[in-house]
């Protein structure tokens, strides 16, 4: 479970609330929320029991309001000792505006991120994944929550 | 507590590239005016024939060249991208941080000549200032079929690093070097 809110006043800021650890573990100890302030260091990580309190604190010292967050769409699959995950990105301007989208292709070896690519699309995240990792192109499955 | 360290130093570095790339247009920077390439004693400086109308100091050399070096006494005329950024090492970064908090208002520092460097490099990478764009703290650099990826902000399950990119004919984005993640501290590893 992945959610993403990006404010521009007061500040811009980016938030994300994600269970705590990979998705195959997802749903055991809690959420972290994670938040970046405008060339503010360093982020703001915090751990908390429930998706409710993190947006609740989140309100409170950066003002995001509820309900501007929304599911980060996520796929995973798995070939070999690896698992892999392609997560949808939004790419904000300076002006906190949206600019682009793109797909991130995550490799990890057990709980190691040992690769991050960043495509334009979902079609090259996935054929990316298949030629360099053999991971076939039916073998992906959406997990976004 | 190093980290942090680490990590402060390059904010206030994309700070700079950010005030760099202001000076550029505010300097009548034109980023499809070709420049010499590197290697050339004049390499990195615009060259005529872009059609740019630039500011800074304009000389001819045969081809008329445009110089706007906003660090004169850089070190090189053009850095390797890689070296540029991994020249922040050890005490190099402590240091950098704190003249840049200090003494930055007071004028260029050694520090700050370095960032100037490290952003020219990327502009050298990405031949012109190309577009900024960000998530979660992690800045992509892009300009054409070149991309340069900060990620700082939120790494993932690494250390802070960056990223450089090229787009093949295909379209895809694949790593421009032999090595998928560079380190900002010296001899880093996954």
């Amino acid at each position: 479970m992945k959610l993403s809110a990006v404010i521009t006043k007061p500040k811009r800021t980016f938030c994300e609330i994600t269970s705590v650890g990979l998705p195959w573990e997802y749903g055991t100890v809690g959420v972290e929320l994670f938040v970046a302030l405008d060339h503010e260091y360093p982020s703001h990580r915090e751990i908390v029991a429930s998706v409710e309190e993190a947006k609740q604190i989140a309100l409170e010292k950066f003002g995001v309001s509820p309900d501007v967050w929304e599911p980060v769409k996520q796929w995973q699959a798995e070939s070999g000792s690896r698992r892999f995950i392609i997560e949808h990105s939004y790419f904000y301007n300076t002006a906190g505006a949206i600019d682009s989208e793109g797909y991130y292709l995550y490799v990890f070896e057990g709980s190691r991120n040992t690769r991050d690519d960043l495509q334009d699309t979902f079609a090259w995240a996935k054929t990316v994944a298949l030629e360099d990792f053999g991971v076939p192109l039916d073998a992906w499955r959406e997990v976004t929550s | 507590m190093l980290d942090l360290a680490w990590q402060a130093a390059y904010y206030n570095f994309l700070w700079h590239l950010e005030e760099y790339h202001k000076a550029l247009t505010k300097a009548g920077y034109n980023p499809n005016q070709p420049r010499v390439p590197a290697g050339n004693p004049d390499g990195g400086q615009w060259t005529g024939g872009g059609g740019g109308s630039g500011g800074g100091n304009s000389h001819d050399s045969g081809a008329r060249t445009q110089n706007i070096n906003l660090y004169p006494d850089a070190i090189e005329p053009v850095y390797p991208i890689e070296a540029a950024l991994t020249f922040f090492t050890g005490g190099q970064v402590v240091a950098a941080v704190r003249s840049l908090r200090g003494l930055w208002a007071a004028g260029a520092t050694a520090s700050s000549r370095r960032i100037g460097g490290a952003a020219k490099a990327i502009e050298d990478y990405l031949g012109g200032p190309g577009r900024t764009i960000e998530k979660n703290g992690n800045f992509v650099f892009i300009r054409g079929s070149k991309k340069v990826r900060l990620d700082i902000g939120n790494p993932g399950r690494d250390k802070p690093h960056f990223q450089i990119e090229k787009q093949t004919p295909r379209g895809n984005w694949k790593d421009a070097g032999a090595q998928h993640r560079y380190y900002f501290r010296k001899g880093e590893r996954p």
